[in-house]
């Protein structure tokens, strides 16, 4: 009963409290108070890239380094183009792009568990034995509705993306491509289906359904007949294009370098150019329980000229002020060194974030000298869910669905204001 | 013989079956149904074409569609009780075990198995022995018996493997209660885990002590019980839990005398409404008609055929075969699928549904004629030393097909129990495009299942007969020959391209999707 009135105590509470934040920061800055649908308007991100780190990359030896102390390890740290910001050495072209990034270096939880952490990394939600949560991708897609029904809403390259579409409605399913070597062999067209085959056979496909949809009326059959519709739209529409990174500029191509994961990040960017509202991009393993000094290095060199490329690219085509990019994993690595030189589990860590309407060149919240524990500004991952959804405009207590049980895009969590 | 043949077939086409169907007299299916169609008005469709019959029992319940060769034999038997006498065959066959023993395991899995699942558990004997079972007909209740009280080795007790996959390391396996409720009870009790359930009586005090029958249970390597210590007044997320002794969903505690599993198995197969076999009807009903057959608080359905058939399975002593055989020679099964979704909604009209993932992962299989591949890829697994000793079964390989499928057919993070799959965007341009499969869609490679057709037919009229029963099992309608023919009159750049659109066709056709 509460749930329909949408006016329970506490979420009256909640209420009241943001308004009267709201009120204070437009007194503050002398603006008018502003009602939902005006944030909603004024939200820059119209589309999404999440470079995610799998395995859970060490904060310490890339976002937030502690050069020269017991837990910092042996990299030094490098002056960024942010001033007062410093990253790891082997991060140096991504430094050069900091001055348009910003980073979070307080996001902490309490779930050191791969699974069940990267799935409240995708979903802003533990699991549950009762309910599937919805991808972020599919979430922002959902609400901020289809750019184009010739591309898919959401993309996932890379295989073992931890959420799928969950509660939402399966048109919003992220389209997983699960090889980062060749993520276009489905889409593109080759010398077995030239297009002009596939046309033709579509033509006689089509004559060939007519009966048997005629003859057996179902919802179920639609959706089938839709499905094969909105995939041949794909197929034959000129943006489909966007998944063939061989047609990129080569001045393009050369900001990103050739390694797999280059040309995904380079997908990435052309697909949200082309209507896809959400990219993930899978990369790593980041589980570096052992010598994790070498793989970090390692990682960091595959991951810095991609990423900074992606960076200076987006800006260079005035894509950056409404493209959200963001780089993180599921949780970070212990400060602690093991035997095997390497980092364990650890639930604070760095997450980047860029573009998009996030102010650029901001550091958000503080770890101590050995980055042992938070001494300001911790940011939980429902906040950091809460900026995300900001950013692209959408309320994070928004009801998704009521039914079986009332779900919130976030179950609260308040955004980094810092960052806006 | 050919003329003979052909005659047959004109009459299998026209739907005129020289035989009526075979359904038993008193049937209870049908004696429910023709009640409720008179009270509405309804006609009921006619019986289902021959082979569009012979097609659905065979996806049913081989979970793969007839081969041309069996098509023409069943065309060629006259006998007035042919499909009676298939029913029969069929339900007692090897491969109809197998599928349901895949099906069943399917379920008790949950639908899932990660590598870390293949490991923690022993899928290779659970899987033998589910297919033992339904082999010789073992009384469902003696299943769920085993799978609910049975402890120890998990190779000589295969049953345990059912907990062993849901003990996942949670101090306390909500997982398993929840999965035994819905699997065994046909009940959904996992809202009431942190509050009472919003929409019945069921409390979260219930549920915990439901839960206490689970508590001790460990998977260490093999499955055994150690005794928790009692759980005082404690604050479980919201509520304050009082009274924790092991207590069934309907207040009946344990059975002295008995072992905690034991006990759990008699009071889950003793309920009032009979639950356990309600719900396994209701599973089976699920398998057969693509939809629920007890209502929900949705939509209403036919609880009071439910019930009878609950009574009627446990007096035939918990006889699977036997309650296969009361719903595949009703009438109301073996109707023809036409019409208008509200007729099909009161079952006026026959069985329509899509392919469930193991049926998909089959016709995918014998589409392309990967059974070779899919046993390199296997044999290629199983040597690679690294490879665990539970992977090595050749009973999982199956079960790794089925895997691998899933994620092709199933928007990923759907429950596959509550949304059937009907393909994705996704999926269809898989099929229609993947550079792989395009490839072995392959007139000139002998092996592929399109290579040995035309190896084996040389005129075209022939081939595309054959084509059509390999993969609709049905002759090509007359729109299809005409439009066909013409196809592979059309100018080519090689011999073959014609027949390689035509199989394309039919792969991504709704219908091959579809059993109807």
């Amino acid at each position: 009963m509460h749930e329909n009135c949408g006016c329970s105590r506490r979420g009256f509470l909640r209420l009241s409290v943001g308004m009267s934040t709201g009120a204070a920061l437009a007194a503050k800055f002398g603006l008018p108070l502003l009602g939902q649908d005006t944030v909603t308007a004024m939200a820059k991100a119209k589309r999404c890239i999440l470079l995610w780190m799998m395995g859970a990359p060490s904060q310490l030896d890339t976002w937030d380094p502690k050069p020269n102390t017991e837990t910092g390890g042996p990299f030094a740290a490098i002056q960024t183009t942010a001033p007062g910001i410093q990253i790891s050495e082997h991060l140096p072209l991504t430094a050069k792009q900091m001055k348009h990034l910003s980073l979070i270096r307080t996001v902490n939880s309490r779930d050191p568990n791969h699974e069940t952490a990267a799935y409240m990394l995708h979903t802003a939600y533990r699991k549950a034995a009762d309910i599937e949560h919805p991808h972020m991708g599919s979430i922002v897609a959902q609400e901020l509705g289809m750019e184009t029904d010739e591309m898919p809403p959401v993309v996932v390259i890379g295989s073992g993306s931890p959420a799928g579409v969950g509660y939402l409605a399966p048109e919003w399913a992220p389209v997983v491509f699960d090889r980062l070597s060749d993520p276009a062999e489905d889409v593109l067209t080759t010398k077995f289906n030239p297009r002009e085959r596939l046309n033709r056979r579509w033509r006689m496909l089509k004559g060939f359904e007519y009966d048997f949809a005629q003859e057996h009326e179902d919802r179920r059959i639609a959706a089938r007949q839709q499905a094969s519709e909105k995939a041949y739209k794909i197929l034959t529409s000129d943006r489909v294009k966007a998944f063939d990174v061989r047609l990129e500029k080569e001045n393009v191509k050369a900001l990103y370098g050739d390694s797999d994961y280059a040309k995904a990040v380079l997908m990435a960017r052309r697909l949200v150019e082309s209507g896809v509202r959400f990219v993930e991009v899978m990369y790593g393993d980041w589980d570096t329980h052992v010598d994790n000094f070498g793989r970090v290095k390692q990682l960091s060199t595959e991951i810095d000229k991609p990423m900074a490329g992606l960076v200076e690219d987006l800006e260079r085509r005035g894509m950056l002020k409404d493209t959200l990019v963001i780089c993180m994993g599921e949780f970070g690595r212990t400060p602690k060194i093991n035997a095997s030189m390497g980092r364990d589990h650890w639930t604070t860590w760095s997450v980047m974030m860029g573009g998009g309407g996030i102010q650029p060149g901001r550091v958000i919240g503080k770890t101590d000298e050995l980055g042992m524990s938070i001494v300001d500004r911790p940011v939980p991952v429902n906040d950091l869910f809460a900026t995300i959804y900001h950013a692209a405009g959408i309320p994070a207590d928004k009801k998704l669905i009521h039914v079986p049980r009332p779900m919130k895009v976030v179950d609260g969590g308040t955004y980094v204001k810092e960052l806006f | 013989m050919k003329i003979a043949a052909t005659a047959a077939l004109v009459l299998a086409l026209a739907g005129a079956s020289p035989q009526e169907t075979a359904t038993v007299q008193g049937n209870p299916i049908d004696h429910y149904f023709s009640g409720l169609w008179n009270t509405k008005n309804l006609k009921p469709a006619g019986p289902a074409p021959d082979l569009i019959f012979f097609r659905r029992l065979h996806i049913d319940l081989y979970g793969r569609g007839p081969s041309p060769d069996e098509i023409r034999a069943w065309i060629k038997d006259k006998a007035p009780d042919k499909r009676a006498k298939l029913v029969d065959r069929m339900v007692a066959n090897d491969e109809c075990a197998e599928f349901f023993a895949d099906l069943w395991l399917d379920a008790l899995i949950d639908h899932s198995m990660t590598y870390q699942d293949f490991l923690r558990t022993d899928v290779g004997p659970l899987r033998r022995w589910l297919r033992t079972s339904f082999h010789e007909d073992l009384p469902y209740d003696r299943i769920v018996r085993a799978l609910l009280s049975d402890r120890g080795s998990r190779r000589e007790n295969p049953a345990v493997n059912f907990s062993l996959k849901h003990l996942n390391g949670d101090p306390v396996p909500v997982k398993l209660a929840t999965m035994s409720a819905r699997l065994f009870l046909g009940r959904d009790i996992r809202c009431a885990q942190c509050h009472d359930h919003p929409y019945t009586d069921f409390t979260q005090e219930e549920f915990w002590g439901y839960m206490e029958f689970f508590r001790p249970l460990r998977n260490a390597g093999d499955l055994v019980e150690r005794p928790q210590p009692p759980r005082g007044p404690k604050r479980l997320d919201f509520g304050e839990m009082r009274d924790l002794q092991p207590r069934f969903l309907d207040g009946r505690t344990a059975l002295p005398d008995k072992t905690l599993g034991q006990s759990l198995a008699e009071l889950t197969l003793t309920t009032k409404d009979r639950e356990c076999s309600r719900a396994f009807v209701e599973r089976t009903w699920r398998h057969f008609f693509g939809k629920r057959l007890l209502s929900t608080p949705a939509e209403k359905n036919h609880d009071a055929l439910a019930a009878t058939l609950a009574e009627r399975f446990e007096r035939e002593e918990w006889s699977i075969r036997k309650l296969l055989r009361t719903i595949l020679t009703s009438r109301v099964y073996q109707m023809d699928s036409k019409g208008k979704e509200a007729d099909r909604a009161l079952y006026a009209a026959g069985p329509l549904k899509p392919m469930g993932p193991l049926q998909f992962m089959n016709a995918y299989t014998n589409a392309f004629d990967l059974h070779d591949e899919h046993r390199r890829a296997y044999e290629k697994m199983t040597a690679n030393p690294e490879t665990g000793e539970q992977l090595k079964d050749p009973e999982v390989l199956k079960v790794l097909f089925y895997t691998w499928a899933r994620d092709l057919l199933m928007p990923r993070g759907r429950d596959p129990e509550e949304d059937p799959a009907y393909g994705t965007p996704r999926m269809a341009m898989k099929f229609m495009n993947n550079q792989r499969l395009q490839s072995m869609i392959n007139a000139t490679w002998k092996d592929s299942l399109l290579g040995k057709i035309l190896a084996k037919k040389t005129k075209p009229s022939e081939r595309i007969e054959e084509l059509t029963l390999a993969m609709l099992g049905r002759m090509p309608t007359t729109w299809e020959k005409q439009e066909f023919g013409e196809h592979l009159k059309e100018r080519f750049t090689f011999v073959g391209e014609g027949y390689e659109d035509i199989f394309w066709v039919l792969l991504n056709s709704t219908e091959f999707l579809f059993i109807h």
